[in-house]
């Protein structure tokens, strides 16, 4: 022993602080574990790259559990950083090497929670029982198809590790075959690894052992030395050797400072010597900072089901699992001078095999040679010579006559395609819309191919490049290197059609759907987070239920505008943490903690930008868009959160959570089309959806990989047009073409600008409604501004205001030089479309159509300085030399160019957009009981709740019939109640047709016209002897099925009696009661709380009907006794026997008032076909002094009361915290602004309650009325001050839209 | 037998001129050691952190379990083992 030097207390600890000698050979790190591991990974590939450069790696690995979903975003990442990417992943093996008959490598675990049912026990033996052993009489290794629930099972209860990495493009192959042949012989999320698919692929790649879960490694530990040499040759036998480097298989040699570890390291060391196997040293990655920890432990938390203090055991013990540099690894205890010699040896070693392994493995992810399927042609054709023979086909059937501008178009438009190759891409495409056509299904191209002539003509898009006037280039141009996309819309209710036929069409081993990642949003982190933290339940669910905003890292920003939270804030560290986190090891902590409270970290100058209460992340995302792929980083990294109090560090983990990936679903439309097989390119898993395959790279990746991606999205506008069509057909005789629709019609104009647009297509929502009669649309092209305007960007932009001015005769239409009036006549001066931008650069500037595509997408996202500053000389000098514009003209063109073209909009878009939003209005305007049934019967969908939508028909006169059992199909239906003029039905169950509401924002068809030979074509007069029966979807709890049921059941004859309707339909107690409470069979002519009473005799007796298990989740007022009604004791008892007692007689009990049946309506449909609730308060609006809606606008600006229901309720990004109602009574519906003042006052009063008392502001503009909100009540408070009734229970607010991130 | 120590007394240490464990001293005593095995744990962040190098050392009279606080960087005693 040396001579002691020193007498110390205070020294770091050996390892540490001992000064390092080595050199640092170039270290690549092979074991690294990304966010994409799925809750086992604290940072994301670009953190770990970030990192990885600071701690100069010579190259970097991930290698995520079984499967390579991060795999593109990790190889983009780290090229674009200039760091050497590898591909690998870790396996998680159902099999051992060698065979483990003394479960050595896998322990025995307690059988899955779910015990086998007691109906398949074995029937007794001898009389007496036998316990049941379900696994016995199974075959060895059989594992159940079904996801194992494998909380709280540690690591070192599961299958044996190994980590695999792709050598070059057959290792990569080898890695997606793998991996797709391990999810598709397992369920979704468990995929089956064995070592039988090892060894079918295993070309190009090279395994690295393990960490201390891998087979050698528990073999080593358990003592089983012979078994674990016998497991890594087995390894090395697989695998080919790396040429210079020994073997296929290395050795992984691990420190984290834990107890056994100089042991294991040693021994390994030792093993490898012995088989002459290299070693590798790692470090088992799973964040890549040291303070990244405390996140990676809430997430082992979170995968566990349990909170930080109840998962001690499956946590890592302590934070060394994060990304080392060569330095920090040379200083670890195998290199201490008193180290095994041998361990010290292969250390060293270790560290420079690994260097020299990374640079080995190389894989290029461009696959741009395997795009295309194939489409097959006609012989002695290639697929462009046919391309162009389908172009002159199509063009001939479009263009009447064919124009030389057409010709020369399509000439130009053939050319680049022929040179860029894309020629199959069309044909595919055409290939798809054929087959819709074929089969009926409305389909329609949107995005930039609809600037595309021969897109067009081919039958892909309805918009006619030359009649708007579109630019080619902006869809295709030589010089795009990204793939153009064309998405094609299809009826939402016939998509999965179309789906089938390109599965049948290329070949399942071609296709699959593009994967969605599913990340984690503001709720989702907050309770996952908060029962990490082991915060009560109830506070979770308090705190979930406030958030405004779905972005994890606004939390705390929207949690301190709530204002009900103020305690927490407000609380020293000491109180919230006694109270907040209820475990004892909390409680004991408390008492001893003596830190003093520090200050949450924050950013220095940054802060100021914010609020009080922002978070870095918070700051970041206000900040003006950060430019994406830029050195700025949005994530949070401010530091270890254990100086915060609990509810603080709760808000911080929140933000750092906030975009980390949970889960795969399925990509709404994004269907990978390849050459290759699939399997080759993109490893595949398993949809949760039977049958359905899913590749497990989404639409960002697939777009890195340079394939082919078919966009088939699903619009419900379309088939809310086609059922509509249908039903117009039905009803009037009448086959209305929508192709040959005349685009000028004055009186669907006329009712655009009057704002009276609900259920119209894109321009329904409040903002549009605001702005349509200040830019009074005239043409389809003022439409298309329309359509393309009211979005967030140009609101942000200061785009809309110069354009509604100038659209006003306000201010003059003013342009900066002459050269730009051809380009932005149609906008009026404003720059709006992309189009437009890339057009100005060609024209004023001097680009070429290509030049001019990269300058828009470099202006729409931010690049470098450098290349920035390029562009910027480049136009400037271009404007400056070949227009003679002054420099600070061009200058101030840049400016503008720069600030609207990260907003701009595609025009093509907002022209195929645009018409459909015509269509939809003219639908409205002549046959608005049928539109409506569309709308409703394919919610969701708009902007709008049903109650909207059916009370807007109702105030242009559509008699909307109430749900009865006896009328309604499943879904809503048109149903003839004679012309108006004539009386309705007796049994239709209502008892007049709703008037027509006369006021500005109700526009009718002018009657004189209806009959006219011009009319008559179009407007069919017997369209409005049409009313709506309410579809018994909208009861909750009817489902498709169920719905089916109803109406082959329905056709067989009408229902006489509760028993019968109860006998022959099946239906729930439950249900039934809900039919009853919303007056569905008020047509067996008996009172509704008769009915009720009923019920549950009735239910018994039958034997037939399901008891529904727990408490009705609908609330009500109308049930026997008070509100447990029948379906609330339904569930205690199961079902009743049938004793065969003769019915009681229900005693007098008093009908429902109308303010119950509103509620039990409102709670149960969510509307009501007779009264739009606010009716009901009217007289005492009255006397409250309020105003009904539609008299606003003859009201004079000033203070005015008004009373509505909420109906929509929203929080945009781009308002800077202002808060918009539309609140609607029986009349109308009016516009409500709540400043953020008045916000933050008013807060608690406008999130509760549906039913408001608004008083405030009156303005005007135009012919546009909005009401400033200075006072609100509650409606029924309010009322009943007066005498009014009182809280109608089931109403709620409607619709809510929550802060949205902006752009 | 092992001895728990409840309320884990603070200890001196010696280290040598690499920064390796070679005495520590307890109730006056002082007591030349060797390191048997070391360890890191890092746990509780969430309420009161615990940093803890840990060394099991054995002595001439005596086997301890030792430990440097990360977060305040004390030298305690754990444990004795008899």
């Amino acid at each position: 022993m040396t001579e002691p030097t020193r007498l110390r207390q205070t020294d770091a600890p050996t390892r540490l602080r001992r000064p390092q000698p080595l050199p640092t050979p170039p270290y690549a790190e092979l074991h690294c574990h990304s966010h994409f591991s799925f809750l086992d990974g604290a940072s994301s590939a670009e953190d770990l790259v970030a990192r990885a450069l600071e701690l100069g790696l010579s190259a970097l690995a991930v290698t995520d559990h079984g499967g390579l979903y991060g795999a593109v975003r990790f190889v983009a990442a780290a090229e674009a950083a200039g760091l050497h990417p590898i591909v690998g992943l870790e396996v998680e093996l159902l099999d051992t090497a060698v065979a483990d008959p003394h479960r050595l490598v896998v322990p025995r675990r307690r059988a899955a929670r779910e015990t086998a049912p007691i109906a398949t026990a074995p029937a007794p033996f001898d009389g007496r029982p036998v316990r049941p052993h379900a696994d016995r009489l199974r075959l060895p290794g059989h594992r159940e198809p079904v996801r194992e629930d494998l909380r709280g099972v540690g690591d070192e209860a599961r299958g044996p590790h190994l980590v695999l990495l792709a050598r070059d493009a057959t290792g990569y192959r080898s890695l997606c075959r793998l991996v797709s042949a391990a999810h598709l012989a397992g369920t979704k999320g468990v995929p089956h690894y064995t070592h039988a698919l090892l060894e079918r692929h295993r070309e190009g790649l090279v395994a690295l052992s393990g960490c201390r879960h891998s087979e050698v490694a528990r073999r080593l530990l358990a003592g089983d030395r012979e078994g674990a040499a016998a497991a890594a040759r087995h390894h090395a036998a697989i695998y080919a050797p790396v040429p210079g480097l020994g073997a296929g298989v290395f050795l992984e040699l691990q420190h984290h400072l834990l107890a056994d570890d100089d042991w294991l390291a040693a021994e390994t060391a030792r093993l490898a010597a012995e088989l002459g196997l290299p070693v590798v040293v790692t470090n088992d990655v799973h964040y890549a900072g040291r303070d990244d920890h405390e996140l990676a432990d809430v997430l082992v938390a979170i995968r566990h089901g349990r909170t930080l203090d109840g998962s001690a055991h499956l946590r890592r013990p302590n934070a060394e699992y994060h990304l080392k540099s060569a330095a920090e690894l040379a200083a670890l205890p195998p290199t201490d001078p008193e180290a095994d010699p041998v361990l010290r040896r292969a250390w060293a070693e270790g560290l420079l095999n690994a260097g020299e392994l990374g640079s080995r493995c190389s894989v290029d992810l461009g696959f741009e040679q395997y795009r295309f399927p194939g489409f097959a042609v006609p012989p002695g054709e290639t697929p462009f010579s046919h391309l162009v023979e389908r172009c002159q086909e199509g063009s001939r059937a479009k263009y009447h006559p064919i124009t030389p501008r057409v010709v020369s178009q399509l000439a130009h438009e053939l050319d680049v395609i022929e040179r860029t190759g894309l020629a199959e891409f069309f044909l595919v495409c055409t290939d798809l819309m054929q087959f819709a056509r074929a089969r009926g299904i409305p389909a329609q191209g949107r995005g930039s191919a609809g600037d595309s002539i021969v897109a067009y003509v081919l039958g892909i898009t309805r918009v006619d490049p030359i009649r708007h006037n579109l630019l080619f280039e902006r869809f295709l141009n030589e010089g795009r290197t990204a793939y153009p996309d064309i998405d094609i819309d299809f009826a939402s209710s016939r998509r999965e059609e179309v789906i089938r036929y390109v599965y049948e069409r290329y070949g399942a081993e071609h296709t699959g759907m593009v994967c969605n990642v599913v990340t984690y949003r503001a709720r989702s982190a907050v309770r996952e987070v908060g029962n990490a933290l082991g915060f009560p339940q109830p506070l979770v669910d308090r705190v979930a239920k406030a958030l405004e905003t779905y972005d994890a890292a606004m939390v705390r920003r929207d949690l301190e505008a709530d204002g009900s939270f103020a305690e927490f804030f407000r609380a020293p560290r000491d109180e919230v943490e006694a109270s907040a986190p209820r475990t004892s090891a909390s409680r004991t902590s408390a008492s001893r903690t003596s830190a003093p409270l520090r200050s949450r970290p924050r950013p220095g100058p940054a802060a100021d930008e914010g609020g009080p209460g922002d978070t870095p992340a918070s700051i970041a995302r206000l900040q003006p868009q950060p430019p994406p792929g830029a050195e700025q980083r949005a994530t949070p990294r401010g530091g270890s959160t254990a100086s915060l109090s609990p509810w603080e560090r709760w808000l911080e983990l929140c933000a750092r959570i906030d975009g980390f990936p949970r889960h795969l679903s399925i990509h709404v439309g994004g269907m990978l089309v390849t050459a290759a097989p699939l399997v080759d390119i993109a490893p595949l898993e398993r949809a949760t959806m039977p049958g359905r395959v899913v590749v497990q790279y989404d639409k960002r990746d697939v777009e890195t990989l340079k394939l082919i991606k078919l966009d088939l999205l699903g619009l419900r506008m379309l088939s809310a047009i086609d059922d509509a069509l249908r039903a117009i057909t039905a009803d009037c005789g009448l086959c209305i073409d929508l192709e040959r629709l005349p685009e000028d019609l004055p009186e669907v104009f006329a009712m655009i600008v009057a704002a009276d647009t609900v259920g119209v297509f894109q321009i329904e929502s409040r903002a549009q409604m605001q702005t349509l009669p200040k830019s009074r649309p005239a043409t389809l092209d003022d439409l298309v501004v329309e359509v393309a305007i009211i979005r967030p960007g140009p609101i942000q932009g200061n785009a809309v205001h110069p354009y509604l001015r100038r659209r006003q005769g306000i201010e003059p239409v003013r342009y900066l030089h002459p050269s730009l009036e051809p380009i932005l006549r149609e906008t009026l001066g404003v720059i709006l479309y992309q189009e437009q931008v890339m057009e100005i650069a060609i024209a004023v500037a001097g680009f070429t159509p290509a030049e001019s595509d990269g300058f828009r997408r470099a202006m729409g996202t931010w690049r470098s300085d450098r290349e920035m500053a390029k562009l910027h000389d480049q136009f400037v000098a271009g404007c400056r030399d070949r227009n003679g514009l002054p420099e600070t003209d061009a200058e101030e063109l840049y400016r503008q160019v720069a600030a609207f073209a990260s907003f701009g909009f595609n025009k093509s878009h907002a022209a195929a957009f645009a018409r459909t939003a015509y269509e939809s209005a003219f639908l409205k305007l002549y046959y608005p009981a049928q539109f409506l049934i569309g709308l409703v019967n394919n919610q969701p969908m708009g902007f709008y709740p049903v109650e909207v939508l059916v009370n807007d028909a109702k105030r242009h006169g559509v008699a909307v019939l109430p749900v009865d059992l006896q009328r309604s199909a499943y879904r809503t239906t048109t149903e003839w109640v004679g012309l108006p003029g004539e009386p309705l039905p007796a049994d239709c169950g209502i008892a007049r047709r709703p008037p027509i509401v006369r006021s500005a924002a109700c526009v009718v068809p002018d009657p004189a016209l209806r009959g006219t030979a011009l009319r008559d074509q179009r407007a069919a007069e017997s369209a409005l002897g049409y009313g709506v029966r309410l579809g018994l979807h909208l009861v909750k709890g009817i489902g498709e099925e169920l719905g089916a049921r109803l109406d082959a059941e329905g056709g067989r004859g009408p229902y006489c009696s509760l028993a019968d309707v109860v006998a022959r339909t099946g239906l729930s107690a439950e249900v039934v009661q809900r039919l009853i409470r919303a007056g569905g069979l008020d047509s067996l002519g008996r009172p509704r709380r008769e009915l009720l009473w009923q019920l549950r005799e009735v239910a018994g007796s039958t034997g037939r009907v399901r008891q529904a298990g727990g408490r009705a989740k609908v609330g009500g007022t109308a049930g026997v006794g008070g509100t447990a009604g029948v379906g609330g004791t339904a569930g205690v008892g199961g079902t009743q026997l049938d004793l065969r007692l003769p019915p009681t007689e229900a005693p007098e009990l008093p009908p429902p008032s109308e303010l119950e049946r509103l509620a039990d309506s409102y709670a149960i449909l969510s509307l009501d076909a007779r009264q739009q609730v606010v009716e009901l308060f009217r007289p005492a609006l009255e006397r409250l002094g309020a105003r009904p809606i539609s008299r606003l606008s003859e009201h004079p600006p000033g203070r005015i009361r008004i009373g509505g229901l909420v109906v929509t309720r929203q929080h945009p990004m781009t308002a800077k915290g202002t808060v918009f109602l539309a609140l609607e009574d029986e009349t109308g519906m009016a516009n409500v602004t709540l400043w953020p003042d008045t916000w933050a006052r008013l807060r608690s009063v406008v999130r509760r309650h549906a039913l408001l008392l608004v008083e405030g502001q009156l303005q005007r503009e135009g012919a546009v009325v909005n009401l400033v909100a200075q006072r609100v009540w509650p409606l029924p408070d309010a009322a009943r001050s007066v005498g009014g009734p009182g809280q109608p229970e089931g109403v709620r607010q409607l619709g809510y839209a929550g802060t949205r991130r902006g752009g | 037998m092992t001895r728990l120590l409840g309320e884990h007394p603070l200890v001196t240490v010696e280290l040598d001129g690499t920064g390796r464990l070679v005495a520590f001293a307890w109730n006056g005593r002082r007591e030349p050691v060797e390191v048997c095995n070391r360890w890191r744990i890092e746990e509780a962040w969430w309420r009161r952190p615990i940093v803890r190098d840990y060394y099991k050392v054995a002595g001439t009279r005596l086997l301890a379990l030792l430990y440097r606080d990360g977060v305040d960087g004390t030298w305690h005693l754990e444990r004795l083992y008899d």
